[in-house]
């Protein structure tokens, strides 16, 4: 599965949405869309974590990096997931 | 229900809430989690103790030493601390139930901390137990950095555990907790369940591995992690799951 798919399941799954995973736009804002929280946030790194395998530093978290698919992607890309 | 203090190990007082039934057959001791999770999880822990009341079974939730309306100030105390708080619990209850089967019922640190006081126990429910305290205080520093971005408060304290201040000995207590692996744990006599909670129906390697180490049953609870979440939401599958595993 594409790696932007991929992400908008995992969003999709662990935020608990009830909605259509291709329903979101690459580039939507994640906190304005969904009302993303600090919690949800939280819970997007997790999921990034142990959907993607990879180990999230003290230094790549961000709120920005949680802004949107296309961010996420940018992020996962550079840590060699594809 | 009848809320009350008893003795701790130390003879600092734990702050517990006893819900008795007439001729019940077990007896559950809630071990909470810490913290912001506490908080959260507070509600469903009372209306777990409600579905056991009505199935004619006692409880009692009580508050760690440095927690809640408990004695002390939290950053004294540590793991090895707490898992003696659980079992000061356990002889509280048999004091109060007499003869009944003992169980434990733990939530993330609390069930970490149950493995450990397990001995006095028939039967261990373990909802989401933190197998690496390491990878526990990491995950605790990325949500105390995400709010904090949020919030653009700049002043975030180096050690503490959502306002909490970590000790040293719990900091070096949680390093080291690992459950994970071959020999980390031992084998449990009992029943034993352990429950992963979250939006996956399949549960994850490390949990499956650790329940298998212990001799327990495992099983996926579809829901949201409650224990992170600021407003309640009914946790339904999970009261569900334990009527299930009421056997």
């Amino acid at each position: 599965m594409e790696l932007k798919n991929r992400i908008k399941k995992m969003i999709v799954e662990q935020l608990f949405l009830p909605v259509d995973p291709q329903s979101i736009a690459d580039d939507a804002d994640l906190m304005e869309t969904f009302g993303v929280d600090s919690v949800a946030l939280f819970t997007l790194a997790i999921g990034v974590e142990d959907e993607f395998g990879v180990s999230m530093e003290d230094t790549d978290l961000s709120v920005e990096l949680f802004g949107s698919v296309n961010a996420i992607a940018a992020f996962l890309t550079e840590k060699g997931v594809s | 229900m009848d809320a009350f203090f008893f003795p701790s190990s130390s003879g600092a007082r734990l702050f517990g809430v006893w819900r008795g039934v007439s001729g019940a057959r077990r007896t559950w001791i809630f071990c909470p989690p810490f913290a912001e999770e506490e908080k959260s999880a507070r509600r469903v822990f009372t209306e777990i103790a409600q579905r056991f009341s009505a199935r004619g079974e006692n409880s009692l939730i009580f508050s760690y030493r440095g927690t809640g309306d408990s004695e002390g100030d939290f950053a004294d105390f540590g793991l090895a601390d707490w898992r003696a708080d659980i079992l000061s619990a356990i002889a509280e209850a048999q004091n109060r139930a007499g003869a009944t089967e003992i169980a434990l019922l733990g939530l993330r640190l609390g069930a970490s901390l149950a493995v450990g006081a397990r001995d006095g126990a028939a039967r261990l429910v373990l909802l989401e137990p933190i197998l690496s305290g390491r990878s526990f205080l990491s995950q605790q520093n990325a949500r105390k950095k995400l709010r904090a971005q949020l919030s653009g408060d700049q002043n975030l304290p180096a050690h503490d555990l959502d306002g909490w201040q970590l000790g040293e000995k719990l900091r070096d207590e949680l390093e080291t907790l690992d459950l994970r692996g071959f020999g980390a744990v031992s084998r449990f006599a009992g029943t034993s369940h352990v429950l992963q909670i979250g939006p996956k129906s399949e549960v994850a390697p490390p949990l499956a591995a650790f329940g298998e180490a212990i001799g327990a049953h495992t099983h996926s609870v579809v829901m949201p992690a409650f224990w992170n979440l600021l407003d309640y939401q009914k946790p339904t599958p999970l009261l569900e799951k334990l009527e299930e595993l009421d056997d």
